[in-house]
């Protein structure tokens, strides 16, 4: 009874942090601006992987890309802006059925590509859509360029260098 | 001797730049001293809580939420105000006031005050500025000149720690300097061509309170040297800037003479008419609205310039019905502000081989150059520039898929040379900007809001105007390209250097305060923050401000010996 009980209830792991039981045991946080369903959750995580494979393994950040970009969504972008991301994942969707008959994640890599190349290209088509994937992507790339591997490895950021040369060479 | 339940010495309002300076030479001179601050206690180091975060350590990045942005109209438009230091910023949602004209107030309550977020620019005033009221014709003139600071000055440098070179220009008096870091070597090229064409004209170092060498005071101070991170707002770990809190605040605590009073919003000063003098201050708790009052010899009011303002038009008694001191209608009046809304950027070719490595806390600056030595312009006064030239990495975010991802990966472009130059101009104080507390708009503690009323005049345009010309003109003449000039627009007041109000002068009729920052109508009444200042100049004013609050603090010290205050 307790354990039923326990699954009926949403779990609270941390301060505002509430995660939704599933029978595939996977959970999604939950964003108070952003109404998402699981297999919505899904299909932003599968379009950021589409829009930015990421294949570098010395590649961690204190959040996963998904939760990065749902978290300045929700907290830092005006509300307009994020209701209009949400009217763009149902429009995005429904290209998806319309054009390609087909769940975004059974699409080849090669499908991929096109289905997130074509719906910002056609943006009086599909306004909103290309809105989601553009934002999408802006986070997307926000998140992997300004996380420790790529600050350290890629843009030689340094913490306290300690020294200013005004004219170093090239 | 060892204060009472509520009487001390001397009190202090306001724990930032000038009170806590105010504070430390009190504390030196072995008196009792209260230290009273509108805002939470934040102690060096302890209460700096970003400053050892790196930049993918921020929830977001360094961005503001949409409450933040909500909650501060004002302070978002600051550079400082992010996700970095944004708890150093006093709420506009909790501290309102009232725009009769568009001010943007940026306010910084707490220990330290605005010296934890501060720009760290210090260059001297000179006679040319404190001529200027007389020579030019308005507000009154000053009752000091540069050789009554010079002293103070010094003394103030070798505390601090600013670092420098010397210049030899009498426009901008030298001072007590550690070394410089470079000029970078546009910066350089621009400062040689200044140089060919004109003689009044110089590209120099920025000074600014860093230190670049160490010594014997700065190790007893707890202060190491400056890392070049370039993210002092935060609060530095290393003391490697100077604010209140690694520096003046302990050092006064060390004495053991001093009483800090967190959390302590100063409602009035406390005069006592048979005795003719401020007998102390009368404050509320921000968190229980408490009242409760405290009482001393001598007050020095340091409460930032709107709110030293504020304190003391909110001080009405018999006597005073209009402000404590203020017999001639002048408090609150003549406030002026620098004028920031001009930027000219370009960039340059030649340079391509070289750029800049790691990071430098200040930048190049240009003095005024503008009716120094005799008028010449259909304007007063003048501007100085802060100017200073930069070259950036940057990554390749096109394409989706394995080509983003290479992009991203590649090697990365530097871009092209950058100079951007800001105007730095001086403004005329008159009787038409003022602020005045509000006959019926209070704040959550019961207090009159503070209504200001301050605005450009048509000096300011044509100075804009003539800084657009000069600097394009100097640019181009340089081999600069691309030179683009762009009016800001912004309100008077995110320049941070709200001045005046409380002025200095040689007449009780036509100031508040003598050469001594010493009330004439209140002689146990002391202001040596930005509401003291007569005039406005182009120069960063908290070394000013420190300079005369030091040398205010000494002169009160020798009159309470001598019985003549207190």
């Amino acid at each position: 009874m307790k354990r039923r009980t326990a699954i009926r209830n949403l779990t609270i792991l941390s301060a505002g942090t509430i995660l939704f039981p599933a029978c595939d045991n996977e959970t999604f946080t939950v964003y108070e601006h952003l109404p998402l369903e699981k297999k919505q959750f899904r299909l932003i995580r599968q379009i950021q992987d589409t829009l930015l494979p990421n294949k570098t393994p010395e590649f961690t950040a204190t959040e996963s890309p998904l939760d990065f970009l749902l978290t300045m969504l929700n907290d830092c972008y005006k509300m307009k802006d994020v209701e209009k991301y949400m009217a763009g994942i149902t429009e995005y969707q429904n290209y998806l059925s319309t054009n390609l008959k087909s769940d975004f994640k059974d699409l080849t890599p090669e499908q991929k590509l096109s289905a997130v190349q074509f719906v910002p290209v056609k943006p009086e088509a599909y306004p909103s859509a290309s809105f989601f994937i553009n934002v999408t992507k802006d986070l997307t790339v926000r998140h992997f360029v300004q996380s420790k591997y790529y600050q350290l490895q890629q843009m030689d950021f340094e913490f306290v260098p300690g020294r200013y040369l005004g004219c170093a060479a090239v | 001797m060892k204060h009472t339940n509520h009487h001390f010495d001397t009190i202090v309002i306001g724990a930032g730049m000038s009170g806590g300076w105010a504070a430390k030479e009190f504390c030196d001179a072995g008196l009792q001293t209260l230290l009273l601050e509108r805002g939470r206690d934040v102690k060096h180091i302890a209460d700096y809580p970003t400053t050892n975060m790196q930049p993918w350590d921020f929830k977001y990045r360094g961005n503001l939420t949409r409450q933040q942005v909500a909650d501060n109209p004002i302070a978002k438009k600051c550079y400082a105000f992010r996700e970095d230091a944004a708890h150093f910023f006093a709420s506009d949602k909790d501290h309102p006031y009232i725009q009769k004209k568009p001010f943007d107030w940026i306010k910084g309550y707490q220990v330290g005050g605005r010296s934890i977020m501060w720009a760290r620019q210090t260059q001297r005033w000179s006679d040319y500025d404190f001529d200027g009221p007389a020579r030019d014709g308005f507000a009154v003139d000053w009752p000091i000149r540069y050789k009554d600071l010079d002293s103070w000055y010094t003394y103030v440098e070798k505390f601090v720690g600013i670092s420098g070179n010397k210049d030899g220009l009498d426009t901008l008096p030298d001072g007590e300097f550690l070394k410089a870091w470079e000029l970078n070597c546009v910066e350089k090229h621009l400062q040689k061509e200044l140089k060919r064409k004109y003689k009044d004209r110089h590209l120099i170092y920025a000074r600014c309170a860093h230190l670049t060498e160490t010594n014997e005071l700065f190790q007893k101070q707890g202060r190491a040297l400056c890392q070049s991170r370039t993210i002092c707002e935060r609060g530095c770990p290393f003391g490697g800037y100077f604010n209140a809190n690694s520096t003046l605040i302990p050092w006064a605590a060390k004495t053991g003479n001093l009483t800090l009073r967190p959390d302590a919003i100063v409602h009035s000063i406390i005069f006592d008419k048979e005795k003719n003098k401020a007998t102390g201050v009368r404050i509320i708790d921000a968190n229980t609205k408490e009242t409760t009052e405290y009482f001393a010899k001598v007050i020095f009011i340091n409460a930032g310039t709107l709110n030293t303002n504020h304190i003391l038009l909110n001080s009405t008694s018999e006597r005073f019905p209009d402000g404590l001191g203020n017999e001639n209608g002048l408090l609150g009046r003549y406030i002026g502000f620098h004028n920031y809304r001009g930027i000219v950027s370009a960039g340059i070719e030649g340079y391509e081989k070289f750029m800049p490595e790691g990071r430098r806390p200040t930048s190049a600056y240009i003095p005024r150059f503008r009716n120094v030595k005799k008028q010449e312009t259909d304007f007063i006064r003048g501007y100085a520039i802060s100017c200073g030239a930069s070259r950036t990495k940057t990554n390749n975010s096109m394409g989706i898929g394995d080509t983003l991802t290479n992009n991203l990966l590649a090697e990365k472009e530097i871009q092209p040379w950058s100079f951007v130059s800001r105007m730095m101009g001086e403004t005329i104080p008159k009787a038409e900007s003022f602020v005045i507390p509000d006959s019926t708009l209070k704040d959550k503690w019961g207090i009159p809001q503070l209504n200001i009323s301050i605005d450009y005049d048509e000096n300011d345009e044509k100075m804009l105007l003539d800084f657009k010309e000069q600097m394009m003109e100097m640019l181009s003449d340089a081999g600069f390209k691309d030179i683009a000039y762009t009016d800001t627009g912004q309100a008077p007041g995110l320049d941070i250097h709200e001045m005046g109000g409380v002025r200095m002068g040689r007449d009780a009729k036509t100031s508040i305060l003598n050469k001594w920052n010493q009330m004439h109508a209140c002689n146990n009444v002391f202001v040596t923050d930005g509401a003291c200042m007569t005039s406005m100049s182009t120069q960063n004013p908290s070394l000013t401000f420190m300079a005369l609050t030091a040398r205010a603090a000494d002169f009160a010290i020798k009159e309470m010996k001598e019985g003549r205050i207190g």
